[in-house]
């Protein structure tokens, strides 16, 4: 009897107050996630870390991890525009895109660390990701190894991930950049015929 | 009888499937299989770079307007692949081992023999592969320097021993300069009446 019609029934319809309250909430929900995401690598290079701690053994401790994404980096690249910087700061700007280190350490009392099986399976681990390990120096109880993606590498998007391992402490870097700005500052100022020469005197 | 066409055609296509799989799987004409080398857990001597084509374009861009032969040089490249192992007496009869069966493997795939220096503890060999007399494939060093390290280089290409050096310089990857002047100092074979 008191059934209401149809027509009757009040239907939610979002107006512009209710968008934008969404997306403050949104915003708010979301800078929790941008903060952990400074201190936090990305899957790459944990993948890295995972891989190169698995091979030794052993506890490790964090002494830190820092990573600056695209969103900072474009952030700052925006903001820079609105200062006079010299062409060279103003090159090194325009060409990152992502860094990100991680610090570790070996804790207890573990032997010598066996580079040849971190280097074995950091090399399965980055293979599975279609990465390709072109460097890889193991002397004096350090070792250097450093990764490429498998394709997709140009001017415009360059990556790399290293792996550092001195004794006991691991360090873990990764880092994306367009390098053509600093390819034409290159092109500008240095005089590749004369930098060959210096290179070939080291 | 449609089974057994079906049977038929799998058994047809089977084996060129298997063809086509092994024709993606190998390697360029001129690239070398060296092995792994494993990073010594003593603390001796490793060094591998594996400079890939994309790697390679890549350097090509920073040259190519200042030094253009050298550009060229580059785009002829696919890869270069060194690897510099520290021979210590646990290692030493490994070492000798691979570098052997390398030597044979070339010499089999019709390699040409083009330096061959042995003196006192060092025992250097510069391979070529080519597909006529103008065009290089590929070129491999091996050094052994008995008492300190071996050397491994593959450079898949059209490169020639002398310009080694300058590759290595190019690239920045030391053992190699190192290894193109050294190369550059010994004399080829003589060729075979």
């Amino acid at each position: 009897m008191n059934a209401a019609r149809p027509s009757e029934i009040s239907r939610f319809v979002p107006r512009l107050t209710h968008v934008i309250l969404c997306g403050l909430l949104a915003l708010v929900a979301m800078v929790p996630l941008g903060i952990a995401s400074f201190f936090m690598l990305s899957s790459d290079a944990a993948a890295l870390r995972e891989s190169a701690m698995a091979g030794t053994g052993g506890h490790w401790k964090k002494t830190i991890a820092l990573n600056i994404g695209w969103v900072t980096t474009g952030l700052a690249r925006t903001g820079s525009q609105f200062f006079k910087l010299p062409p060279e700061p103003r090159a090194a700007l325009d060409s990152i895109r992502a860094g990100e280190v991680g610090i570790y350490k070996l804790q207890g009392t573990a032997g010598r660390v066996d580079h040849g099986a971190v280097l074995a399976r950091a090399d399965k681990a980055m293979s599975a990701r279609r990465w390709d390990r072109i460097v890889g120096v193991s002397q004096d109880g350090q070792l250097v190894a450093v990764y490429v993606p498998k394709s997709g590498l140009s001017t415009e998007k360059v990556r790399c991930c290293v792996l550092v391992l001195n004794d006991r402490d691991l360090v873990i870097a990764g880092g994306r950049a367009n390098i053509e700005p600093l390819l034409s500052l290159a092109r500008e100022h240095v005089d590749f015929r004369e930098a060959t020469k210096h290179f070939a005197l080291r | 009888m449609k089974l057994f066409a079906r049977c038929v055609l799998g058994m047809a296509v089977l084996p060129l499937g298997l063809a086509v799989k092994a024709m993606g799987d190998a390697l360029p004409p001129g690239q070398v299989d060296f092995g792994n080398f494993a990073a010594p857990s003593a603390g001796g001597q490793f060094v591998e770079v594996n400079v890939t084509s994309s790697l390679i374009s890549l350097a090509t861009k920073f040259i190519e307007k200042d030094q253009p032969d050298i550009a060229k040089v580059l785009r002829g490249l696919q890869l270069v692949h060194v690897n510099v192992v520290g021979v210590d007496d646990q290692n030493r009869s490994d070492v000798q081992e691979r570098i052997q069966s390398v030597r044979k493997e070339l010499e089999s795939k019709g390699w040409e023999r083009i330096v061959k220096v042995v003196e006192k503890d060092q025992d250097v060999g510069v391979y070529l592969k080519s597909q006529n007399k103008d065009t290089v494939q590929g070129l491999v060093v091996v050094v052994l320097d008995g008492s300190k390290q071996a050397v491994f280089v593959n450079v898949v290409g059209d490169i020639k021993p002398e310009q080694l050096s300058m590759l290595g310089e190019t690239l920045h990857i030391d053992p190699l300069k190192k290894l193109g002047h050294r190369v550059e100092k010994t004399e080829p074979e003589p060729e075979k009446p």
